[in-house]
């Protein structure tokens, strides 16, 4: 060890003698005022991510589907946490934070802003933060522009990778607070955070992990996404379904990219499964035309107590979605079922 | 349980390195043993209850932390001393000074590594992320310490 970490061990070692000597009442809770582990309240605490991603043409051949069927994997977070992913890379945030994957329009507050590469689309673009006293907004065009990109950056390791960080204090355009903001030159992702306080951004920044399969088992591109065995063919979704994870791909610039991922507990499970039941094969069958539109994939596995999982994959376009089960394929003309995942995993 | 309990002056040593507030250190091992007490017909069977004690304290701490960051200012601690010149300060309050201004996970870290003498698997495994994830943890505090200009001044007296 050198010097500081001698003084570390030493200053440690000394300073645990000034700790409560207990013992701690188990009896009763302590009556003692204390921190609600519930999620940070609108006016006292703003943390925004967004999450950018360059284009992610590989220019290589297309990786085959990992054919093992287990479930998706479920980390042991603590409370009020859930992960943001995007591409590779994933981040914990608290979980009270709405999702936006549009950039279009109004200002964005409190929230996770993940790049759905629709942004080009949009009439107008917010193209600032708000300046409002707790309120962070960010928003950021496609992969090019990124309020985040005037902020100097230096070389740096994050979760064992080249990367580049940077900071800034009340930097205007990002809003008050403290910006933190992580860029990783090999898959082109940033990942952004501005929150009242340094060690608030630095929270959320330690947690950036990249890995080819997130943390709720998704993989970072579509076609990486994990198999599973048919499903029956006179049921999209069997009914007793003890949870579900949905991995959301992206459009555009972000075509086969993992922009979201979300669990969905057991009441959210069976609503989304009767929901999807209630769609019936395309009567149709007839060829809707059409320029097609932008649309994005929806790849939900659901979870069974018996430890299978079922995958349901989700064409989702302007005009029509489809789902399957592999052996069943329904529509759905309405947007219905997007329109209620977005309200189950908190999206907007 | 009674294993837990008699290592619970060691649970609030590290609550304490982690807080750096007794009340709360308290508050963090009071509802590290009560979760271990629900938990007691698989805890107390496993080779490690105290492990398991530790990594709830762990992880509450952080989980925490990050949800009073967002609003919490860093600022003096409940037994910090007033400083106004580097001279004044002695090696030891400084560090501590400079451990208080480290984000919850650099900290953690640090105190799991130099105090709890674990190593970078087991403190992966405590706080549940990867061992290079560790390394780099423990790389950029200590690198913060170092490149502390007050620090520096008192090493090269040294």
């Amino acid at each position: 060890m050198d010097r500081v970490e001698t003084l570390l061990s030493e200053t440690l070692t000394e300073r645990a003698g000034h700790a409560p000597p207990g013992p701690v009442p188990l009896a009763e809770r302590s009556r003692r005022v204390r921190t609600s582990m519930t999620m940070i309240a609108a006016s006292v605490a703003v943390i925004v991510v967004a999450i950018l991603a360059a284009t992610l043409h590989t220019g290589g051949p297309t990786q085959p589907p990992t054919q093992h069927s287990a479930p998706p994997l479920q980390p042991d977070l603590p409370a009020g946490i859930r992960i943001a992913s995007y591409g590779q890379a994933s981040v914990q945030v608290p979980a009270a934070l709405l999702t936006r994957r549009s950039l279009c329009g109004g200002p964005v507050a409190q929230e996770v802003v993940a790049d759905a590469g629709t942004a080009r689309l949009c009439p107008v673009v917010t193209t600032s933060l708000a300046s409002q006293p707790g309120i962070v907004v960010w928003l950021s065009a496609a992969s090019q522009f990124t309020p985040y990109a005037s902020i100097p950056m230096s070389p740096a390791e994050v979760d064992g990778r080249d990367a580049a960080r940077g900071y800034a204090t009340d930097k205007p355009g990002l809003g008050a607070g403290v910006s933190g903001v992580v860029r990783f030159p090999a898959n082109g992702i940033t990942i952004g955070v501005t929150a009242p306080t340094r060690i608030a951004v630095d929270d959320i920044l330690s947690t950036i992990v990249i890995a080819p399969v997130n943390p709720l088992g998704c993989a970072a591109n579509l076609d990486a996404a994990t198999t599973a065995p048919p499903g029956p063919s006179d049921l999209l979704v069997p009914s007793d379904a003890s949870g579900a994870v949905s991995c959301e791909y992206g459009t555009g610039s972000t075509s086969g990219q993992l922009i979201g991922s979300y669990t969905l507990d057991p009441p959210d499970t069976a609503q989304l499964t009767t929901a999807l039941n209630a769609l019936v094969p395309d009567p149709c069958r007839c060829d809707h035309g059409g320029t097609p539109a932008p649309g994005y994939t929806e790849v939900l596995y659901f979870r069974y107590p018996d430890g299978s999982t079922l995958r349901v994959t989700g064409d989702i376009g302007a005009n029509l979605d489809s789902y399957t089960n592999q052996s069943r394929t329904v529509a759905n003309y309405s947007s219905s079922i997007s329109q209620l995942l977005a309200r189950l995993t908190n999206q907007r | 349980m009674l294993l837990v309990r008699s290592h619970e002056a060691a649970l609030l040593r590290l609550a304490y390195l982690l807080c750096r507030d007794s009340a709360r250190a308290e508050d963090l091992v009071q509802d590290a043993l009560l979760r271990v007490l629900r938990r007691w017909r698989s805890v107390g069977v496993s080779d490690h209850p105290f492990a398991y004690a530790r990594k709830v304290v762990i992880n509450e701490y952080l989980a925490w932390r990050r949800l009073r960051s967002a609003s919490e200012q860093v600022g003096p601690v409940e037994d910090s001393a007033v400083f106004d010149h580097v001279e004044q300060l002695a090696d030891r309050d400084l560090m501590w000074r400079l451990l208080g201004e480290l984000h919850a996970r650099g900290r953690a870290v640090l105190v799991l590594r130099y105090y709890e003498q674990l190593t970078d698997a087991e403190i992966a495994s405590i706080v549940g992320c990867r061992l290079a994830t560790v390394r780099s943890i423990t790389a950029r505090a200590l690198q913060a310490l170092r490149a502390h200009p007050m620090l520096a001044t008192i090493l090269e007296e040294a």
